[in-house]
């Protein structure tokens, strides 16, 4: 089998073409790493590539000459994503799916709050809604899995669980996620263009805020931006 | 200003165009036409850039009243469209009077179809498209079937138009046969050849992916299979055997095998095949 193997920013891909106008990346490495390659792609605004998305240890990138893009990507000077630590505030929700929570880790509900007050979770991907963000760093106890039937996520900006990941949904929609808190802000502005301020590998710090302290950010019309700023 | 009111919405008839730009790395779909090829011909026919916004209708069309004179164009499936109930001729360019109610019936053939209306089409962008994307509430209507009463503004152009009449067996009606490629997880099915059956639309398809019916397909396990990305005409298989080909809508990632494709024009024709239709994949040369 002919192995076309390709060198990008330090990553070894193996490339493929599928139709005329998609090119197919595939590495031995995966998660954040490859991901965060993709973002480069991406705000390096090539203006030979279409679309850019990474998943797992692939990356598709939407081309009419795929191997001008190789040659361009091969040779690029592939910037250094400075890491930045955002605080993300979330209010817990006792209405949702918390009861799963305490069940699913036999702790009560103050050391749920414990263990997620101040956890630093790391942006791992965006995913498979629009502005869907995957967290990695969730403590063992807290993995619980995704739900066999997804349900409706009724509440905007909810925080949920589900295996490995912490997530936070962008809008309501069907999920599977198990929903334990809430954000007072999206975390991806849908009225606004790109690019978005956060960058896979940024830092979330979790800031548990009381109802009030919910109700404060809200009438303040603070956005993710703006809180940070201020924070 | 041409003012388009919708009377009667039909099954589902949102607005889509050349869909969102350099947004699937956030977890956007590419949304827009399911049928590109008709979009872009009735696009053609009013004088419209090709992925200018249209209507696009899904099995039963809806009613629309103009405020002013205007061309339109329709193509795709044959819903056997009427101007003030005198029929109205699809694949090439029709004027319309001031007043006028443009209706459409079922599909007779086909499942989707396009009514593009010359000018430009006064909608907010969103992320480089004007597209219905239901799932984020983008469009009008929050990107659900337009209903009763819905407005669209469309600026039209002052210059003449041309009248263009377009051959209309070149339309991506009719096909039974879709031609397809290997995906990069082709090896895990066990019996590749059951790719070949017979296959029909599920009731459970929509504008993100299309769920096949047909007999279960043999897939081998794969434990270190896992998150991929996809794209529209993905073909995925899932541990149950059952296919579900990745459309216009689809989300970006998915953890099924990905064992064949659609090619991009392919995907023009399939989505035109209608629900419970019977059909085959052939591999392509």
């Amino acid at each position: 089998m002919e192995l076309n193997l390709v060198n990008i920013d330090n990553i070894e891909f193996s490339h493929s073409r599928m139709h005329n106008n998609i090119l197919l990346l595939k590495s031995c490495r995966k998660g954040e790493e490859v991901a965060a390659l993709a973002q480069k792609i991406l705000l390096a605004k090539f203006h030979l590539i279409k679309e850019v998305i990474g998943a797992g240890s692939e990356i598709l990138i939407k081309t009419r000459s795929p191997n001008k893009v190789l040659e361009v990507l091969q040779k690029y000077k592939w910037p250094k994503i400075p890491v930045t630590r955002w605080c993300l505030p979330i209010r817990i929700v006792d209405n949702f799916d918390l009861d799963k929570l305490v069940n699913f880790s036999k702790l009560s509900i103050t050391e749920i709050s414990d263990a997620l007050n101040g956890l630093e979770l790391r942006v791992h991907s965006f995913g498979f809604i629009p502005g869907f963000i995957y967290l990695s760093g969730l403590p063992e106890i807290l993995q619980i899995p995704r739900k066999l039937n997804p349900g409706n996520i009724n509440i905007e900006n909810a925080f949920a669980l589900g295996g490995p990941y912490a997530g936070v949904y962008s809008f309501k929609s069907p999920g599977g996620w198990n929903v334990v808190g809430q954000l007072p802000f999206a975390l991806f502005d849908f009225e606004n263009q790109l690019p978005s301020p956060i960058s896979i590998n940024d830092i979330f710090a979790i800031d548990l805020i009381s109802k009030t302290e919910f109700k404060s950010i809200r009438a303040n019309e603070l956005n993710f931006k703006s809180y940070n700023a201020t924070n | 200003m041409l003012l388009i009111r919708i009377n009667r919405g039909g099954n589902l008839t949102t607005i889509q165009d050349g869909g969102f730009k350099r947004m699937g790395f956030y977890g956007f779909p590419q949304s827009g036409f399911m049928d590109k090829h008709s979009a872009h011909i009735a696009n053609l026919l009013v004088g419209n850039k090709k992925n200018t916004s249209c209507f696009e209708m899904t099995l039963v069309g809806g009613q629309f009243s103009f405020s002013e004179d205007c061309l339109i164009g329709i193509t795709g499936a044959d819903m056997s469209p009427m101007i003030n109930g005198k029929s109205c001729r699809m694949y090439q360019t029709v004027s319309i009077k001031s007043g006028e109610v443009l209706s459409f019936g079922k599909a007779k053939n086909g499942l989707r179809s396009y009514l593009a209306v010359g000018g430009k089409w006064n909608i907010p962008k969103r992320y480089g498209s004007k597209s219905s994307y239901a799932y984020a509430g983008f469009g009008l209507n929050e990107g659900l079937n337009l209903k009763k009463g819905d407005i669209v503004e469309i600026k039209i152009p002052e210059r003449e138009r041309t009248m263009i009449k377009w051959p209309q067996q070149k339309c991506a009606l009719g096909f039974k046969t879709i031609s397809i490629q290997k995906g990069p997880e082709f090896d895990n099915l066990i019996k590749p050849d059951h790719l070949f059956k017979s296959f029909r639309i599920g009731l459970n398809s929509n504008r993100m992916a299309s769920q096949l019916e047909g007999e279960p397909i043999g897939l081998r396990q794969d434990d270190r299979f896992e998150t991929c990305v996809l794209w529209p005409g993905v073909i995925q298989c899932t541990p149950g055997g059952k296919l579900i080909v990745v459309l216009q809508d689809g989300q970006r990632t998915g953890g099924y095998p990905r064992v064949a494709l659609l090619a991009p024009k392919e995907i023009s024709k399939f989505n035109q095949i209608s629900i419970k239709e019977e059909f085959k994949f052939v591999l392509a040369k």
